[in-house]
């Protein structure tokens, strides 16, 4: 949807990520069932950088503004990306790994963002829950 | 567990500048299965008309959207006959939301939503920043 100010504002600064998680998580698994290069991973194990307590492996794909500003570019990347491969996607949550499609973004009291309906067409035809992660956070 | 949004709500909402609410209501009939189910409801201002189903129904989002995508696929055809008029007809989520909490839309519900076939967006209301207790904030 456009800056349509009728509706509250939009989610601003926002990115679209396939993101697979899990205790004993192997990225480089990841890599090779889903023959796609991340463009970020974690071993399991503490993290200076993660919340405490949090000590999940990740693998991430992701398009953030460095590729594009504009939500609906970010989403058709990733899905772009990951279709021909949402068989092996979903085999994956058949393990013992959580997969998502996690939109974040900074919002504001009475942010909105939108998907149209082929969009989320494409979302439920990839199979995967679809995480929203708004940070309230000052910019 | 990552933390989730709360008091989240699920809706049919249409909006226009030209919308006429009670022809809304005769076309839909969605007011009188309000009015005999707990918490759904159906409001309506200048411009825009909602049904909503909130936490009282269900505090769980898979159950709003099953209810919601239940009841509303039947009307499709009165949706689409709004929608020519120049109405704008969407599925509203919309919870509050505090620092790093999430929503998880599953993907059984991302599938009624598909099969429904309107545009769905989620909003955020933040706590302590309504400055009101009316639910539909996010309409204005």
């Amino acid at each position: 949807m456009n800056a349509d100010h009728q509706q509250g504002a939009a989610w601003v600064l926002t990115d679209v990520s396939l993101v697979v998680r899990g205790p004993d998580l192997d990225p480089d698994e990841v890599t090779k069932k889903l023959n796609i290069q991340p463009t970020g991973t974690r071993l399991p194990g503490p993290s200076r950088w993660g919340p405490p307590g949090d000590v999940d492996g990740e693998w991430r794909l992701q398009c953030d503004e460095r590729s594009t500003r504009v939500f609906p570019e970010q989403l058709d990347t990733i899905l772009t990306a990951v279709e021909p491969h949402a068989d092996d996607v979903r085999e994956l949550l058949a393990n013992d790994v959580a997969v998502t499609l996690t939109i974040r973004g900074y919002v504001d009291n009475d942010s909105q963002i939108a998907l149209t309906p082929e969009q989320m067409r494409r979302v439920a035809r990839l199979g995967v829950p679809l995480a929203l992660a708004p940070s309230t956070s000052e910019r | 567990m990552t933390p989730v949004w709360t008091s989240i709500t699920t809706s049919l909402a249409l909006t226009g500048s030209g919308l006429n609410p009670s022809a809304v209501d005769r076309s839909l009939g969605l007011a009188p299965l309000a009015e005999r189910q707990t918490g759904a409801s159906v409001h309506h201002g200048p411009g825009w008309w909602a049904y909503t189903l909130d936490e009282q129904f269900s505090d769980d989002l898979g159950e709003q959207i099953a209810a919601l995508t239940a009841q509303v696929g039947p009307l499709l055809d009165e949706i689409k006959a709004l929608t020519t008029v120049g109405c704008f007809a969407q599925v509203s989520v919309a919870g509050t939301v505090q620092a790093n909490e999430e929503l998880t839309l599953s993907a059984e519900s991302a599938d009624r939503l598909a099969a429904l076939g309107l545009p769905v967006s989620f909003t955020t209301l933040l706590e302590g920043n309504t400055g009101s207790e009316d639910p539909l904030d996010w309409l204005d």
